[in-house]
């Protein structure tokens, strides 16, 4: 009788909540349904070298590590969820992300066409030239907005954003605070439409026709900072005088995206008002980027042809901001993207000062049941990319003097220095069912002085990339690399310094082997011959556990750039053991 | 009476479910049509959701050695393969030509904000997962070796041979 009495209220109450409903199809009570997520991901780095990465006390530090732990909890309408990091002892190369704490913290209510998050967002306007939000952890990037983010979807084809907020810089302000009290950074407030105006018009939509149109505008509003590096301006009296940057700056961009068929046509531009920052060498005048691309892509075919300029195009939330810190804008470089060890040895950071880019890919796959071709067919790729700074129309002035002015006046059309070339060819042919095989060449040009910071020449490279994938058993799986990397100054030519910067030719040898689908077991060499003539071996040995991974390694990796996505750090030369962990709940 | 009370008790555990729910944010697939996991998962058929960039070798390999079997399987189970790019800013524009190039008859989906990515907590490419017919995730795993895509139709045939069952 008493047990009758408890439970039929809760029974009642939990279905009046619909927090549980037997009756209900699976879709629907799974929406009743509140679920979690649970992700832990570990980077760590053990030191053997007693000469390398010392502490301010000129010890050896042994340990680092970069920690997250991500929750989510997802429901019908509410999403909530938070990242900590922990990282007392960053990595090498990722001391800026010195810290702990929570570092991400939002709560998401959705209902019919409205969206609206409050805490940390990510995000991005077009393709980013304007604004984007977004964590990458092997650079240690992570410029989260926080504050409210609302997403409009009320009929098809429309989107409309709308956000406002504070971006993260590490771990410089209080738990739930918006801003670092001493130095504050700027507040942004944006808006971004974009609208597939092809679903609205009938005979677009049923000719297959699509045609879409963004318009995006954002601002920055950031107070003057006593303590930025100043420019002292002398006035007609003598007296010093001291910048005070523009406390409102306004971003505003557009972008189309044309698609019929095989043929794709898309562009997007954008304009700074004036925002004399660090980076552009607190110079006056307006910042402009714009970007055409064009492709032809039909069955076994494609072609692919883009530019993109961009002038003075580097925006920060800190006008006194360094390094990755606080990027309101992301421009990738306009290049491929390259993997292999060698090619990516020195890869281009996108110049948002100034540069004008071009590129440029094909593809196309051959027929297959061919004599020539072969049976399974034998697949080209041809790219080329070359990348050039603006033309000044006046060449005599020096940088230095250009503080406090509109800064140096560029032509839009004319190509200056060169700062970087791409260009290669790549064949892939299956041989067998169990063998197949990549066979690639790349020339690439890089202006060291430009990218890199250091040096006067442009290193000229060829490089040549065999790869070959062995299917041994329905077990075991073999894949192997050789690469050479040949610089066009060698031997006498070069410095003992160059050579000790490890100019000159480089082998590249990997072996992989891969057992059961779960453990991939890998040996690898980086060779500079031709330079400091030193080896830089690696063994790994990686092991899946459902939907976990671990990744032990032990070895020499080289001193050199990290890029990922046009923006790069410095990585030091490590010598040591390397855990990577990735769980998932 | 007790039949009563342990029905209650048994729906109380399934307040929190351990099967974490698909993330919900719209994306774009390579014709412009804006869709949702949910949507496209859980429909009946099975689906290797499969998240690659056109720079990612590893993830073109395994996708291109699927397309040779891809018909053989849908054929044997009915199998779904959803392609997610999570290329970034301008790299958007050359997933179509890759795609076209390699014949694939995937489904393509642009995840260039990284929405995807992140809410399914992926921390490299390629990253496969394989879902039921009824939307269970059944597989998770990141890495391409050749050979491991037999990995992937194997699942597929135990889960639709315990659901005969």
């Amino acid at each position: 009788m008493k047990k009758q009495f408890f439970l039929t209220p809760l029974l009642v109450g939990l279905f009046a909540t619909n927090i549980i409903s037997p009756k209900a199809e699976a879709q629907e009570e799974k929406d009743n349904l509140f679920s979690y997520r649970i992700a832990l991901q570990n980077e760590s780095h053990y030191n053997l070298r007693k000469d390398n990465l010392l502490d301010s006390n000129g010890k050896p530090m042994r340990f680092m590590s970069n920690n997250y732990l991500d929750l989510w909890l997802q429901s019908k309408y509410l999403d909530a969820g938070t990242r900590v990091e922990y990282m007392p002892h960053p990595l090498p190369g990722l001391e800026m992300t010195k810290g702990y704490g929570v570092a991400n913290i939002f709560i998401r209510g959705r209902y019919e066409w409205v969206q609206l998050t409050l805490g940390d967002s990510y995000d991005q306007f077009g393709t980013g030239l304007l604004f984007r939000a977004y964590e990458d952890r092997i650079l240690g990037i992570d410029n989260s907005l926080r504050g409210a983010h609302l997403l409009l979807t009320p009929f098809e084809g429309l989107q409309i954003k709308a956000l406002t907020g504070v971006q993260r810089n590490h771990f410089d302000r209080p738990l739930l605070g918006f801003n670092n009290k001493e130095h504050a950074r700027g507040i942004l407030s944006g808006v971004d439409l974009n609208a597939q105006f092809s679903q609205w018009i009938k005979p677009l939509k049923e000719n297959d026709y699509f045609a879409s149109l963004g318009f995006s505008f954002i601002n920055k509003s950031e107070r003057d900072n006593k303590d930025l590096k100043n420019i002292y301006l002398k006035n007609e009296a003598g007296q010093t005088l001291r910048l005070i940057g523009p406390l409102q700056v306004q971003g505003y961009s557009g972008r189309f995206l044309f698609q019929k068929g095989d043929f794709e046509l898309s562009g997007e531009g954008a304009i700074k008002t004036s925002d004399p920052n660090r980076n552009n060498r607190y110079t006056y005048k307006n910042g402009t980027v714009a970007m055409l691309m064009a492709s032809y892509a039909t069955k076994g075919m494609s072609f692919l042809l883009g530019a993109r300029r961009a002038e003075n195009f580097d925006f920060r939330s800190d006008r006194g901001a360094t390094l990755n810190d606080v990027r309101i804008n992301h421009l990738l470089p306009f290049t491929p993207q390259e993997s292999y060890s060698l090619v990516a040895l020195r890869p281009y950071a996108t110049q948002a000062q100034g540069e004008w880019a071009f590129q440029s890919e094909g593809r196309w796959s051959s027929p297959k049941k061919s004599s020539f071709w072969g049976k399974y067919g034998t697949q080209f790729r041809l790219f080329a990319s070359y990348i050039t700074g603006l033309k000044p129309l006046e060449t005599n002035t020096s940088t230095t003097e250009e503080e406090g002015t509109l800064g140096r006046e560029n032509a839009f059309w004319g190509l200056g220095t060169k700062y970087f070339h791409d260009y290669g060819v790549e064949v892939t042919r299956k041989f067998t069912p169990n063998y197949s095989a990549v066979l690639s060449y790349y020339n690439q040009a890089y202006n060291e002085s430009v990218i890199a910071q250091h040096g006067t020449d442009i290193v000229q490279s060829h490089i040549w990339v065999y790869e070959g994938k062995h299917k041994v058993s329905s077990n075991f799986s073999l894949r192997t690399e050789l690469q050479y990397l040949h610089d066009t100054k060698t031997g006498e030519a070069l410095s003992d310094e160059q050579k000790e910067e490890e100019r000159g030719d480089w082998a590249f040898g990997l072996i992989e082997i891969g057992i059961m689908s779960d453990w991939i077991i890998s040996l690898s060499d980086q060779y500079n011959l031709g330079g400091g003539k030193r080896h830089y071996p690696l063994l790994s040995l990686a092991k899946t556990f459902g939907a976990n991974r671990v990744q032990l390694s032990a070895g020499k990796t080289r001193a050199g750039i990290n890029c990922s996505g046009g923006v790069c750090r410095y990585v030091p030369e490590t010598s040591g053991i390397n855990l990577s962990v990735s769980l998932n709940f | 009476m007790k039949k009563v009370v342990l029905v209650a008790l048994l729906s109380l555990f399934t307040f929190v479910t351990i099967q974490a729910q698909l993330p919900k944010c719209p994306v774009q697939d390579i014709d412009g049509k804006k869709v949702t996991l949910p949507q496209l998962i859980g429909k009946g058929k099975p689906v290797i959701l499969s998240f690659f960039a056109t720079w990612c070798k590893p993830c073109i390999n395994e996708l291109t050695t699927i397309a040779d079997y891809y018909e053989d399987w849908q054929e044997e189970t009915g199998v779904e393969l959803i392609a997610v790019s999570i290329d970034q800013g301008a790299d958007v524009r050359k997933v179509k030509p890759l795609v076209r190039s390699k014949e694939w008859s995937y489904q393509v989906l642009l995840d260039s904000n990284g929405d995807l990515k992140q809410q399914l907590s992926i921390p490299a490419v390629p990253t496969v997962f394989v879902f039921s017919a009824e939307g269970k995730q059944l597989y998770r795993h990141t890495g391409y070796t050749p050979g491991s895509e037999q990995q992937l139709i194997r699942i597929i045939r135990d889960s639709l041979k315990s659901t005969k069952k």
